[in-house]
């Protein structure tokens, strides 16, 4: 967090809590995806698993009203400053999920000598939570998701469940 | 029926080969093989027949020469032609994106993945790779090495 925020001047413990709570609980994602991992972001997005439950449904078309960026897809190398400059353009604070094997090391599309992709998102940019799968399921990134609330708040959401669970 | 009016349409044009073609086996009505500075004649024929360029590549054939493939079919009449255009190394195929507009894109990618310049062409640059990319990958004598050089940032 505070690498990405900076360190304010003053700190107010509670104050800050309070913040991070409100923006675990209103992730906007920035609305791009960058191959078929999108299809089940927009699943995730939709009815059936309604990422609204979680707050996180309200897909921004533009990146300074996002703060969390799902990087959705294979990243080519003709992609990859498109998606530095997004990055750039969202206002701190911001998180990335890196959605999907090919965003986390280039998945199938990675080789020895390829040219075409960029094997990995925190090869270009920060990235927070790494969701596996080809493509993850809508629960997956909905997991992740809630991964990123538990590290933002320092606490998450459901960790209570989960302990009572165990 | 535009197997009989296509080569009655190329006939003035003293085409290297045009002959009927079996569909069955090769999915083509008409094989045509035409040099490289005659595709804009050609093209400009096959558009007068109404047909559309379906697809527009190359072949790194041997070491000196490119086979470059244009596709055409057409909207009411099934019939699909293949013209070959055979192309030194390092010589220019003239463009025929002012006559078929489809094809700007296809020579910005045959240019992107071969490195065949088409003279003529407005707009000649890469397509599919990144714009200061060096390489042109689906060439012969593309190992992958070259690709470390430009490792991700």
């Amino acid at each position: 967090m505070e690498t990405k925020t900076g360190q304010p001047l003053i700190h107010l413990g509670v104050l800050e809590e309070a913040l991070n709570l409100a923006r675990a609980n209103s992730l906007w994602p920035l609305t791009f995806g960058l191959a078929c991992c999108a299809i089940e972001m927009m699943a995730a997005g939709a009815s059936r698993f309604d990422l609204d439950r979680f707050g996180a449904g309200v897909f921004r078309p533009s990146p300074r009203q996002s703060d969390l960026m799902i990087v959705a897809g294979t990243i080519s190398k003709k992609m990859a400053p498109a998606i530095v400059r997004l990055w750039d353009q969202m206002p701190a604070p911001k998180w990335v999920i890196a959605m999907g094997n090919c965003a986390i090391s280039g998945g199938p599309f990675y080789y020895e000598n390829q040219y075409a992709i960029v094997p990995g998102a925190d090869l270009i940019i920060p990235v927070d939570v790494y969701v596996p799968g080809c493509p993850p399921r809508p629960e997956g990134l909905i997991e992740g998701i809630l991964m990123l609330e538990e590290k933002i708040t320092k606490r998450g959401r459901l960790r209570k469940f989960r302990d009572v669970n165990r | 029926m535009l197997t009989d009016s296509i080569p009655q349409a190329l006939s003035p044009l003293n085409l290297e080969k045009v002959a009927p073609g079996d569909y069955a086996k090769t999915g083509y009505h008409l094989e045509v093989t035409a040099a490289p500075e005659q595709m804009p004649a050609v093209a400009q024929a096959m558009l007068n027949q109404g047909c559309f360029l379906e697809s527009l590549t190359a072949v790194h054939t041997s070491k000196e020469a490119f086979t470059l493939v244009y596709h055409f079919a057409n909207f009411y009449e099934l019939c699909r032609t293949a013209v070959h255009a055979i192309l030194p190394d390092g010589a220019e195929a003239p463009t025929i994106s002012h006559i078929i507009p489809a094809a700007d894109w296809y020579e910005r990618e045959v240019y992107d993945l071969f490195g065949i310049k088409f003279s003529g062409h407005p707009n000649l640059k890469r397509l599919l790779l990144p714009e200061d990319a060096e390489i042109h990958p689906l060439r012969k004598e593309f190992a992958g090495e070259e690709a470390k050089a430009e490792a991700p940032k």
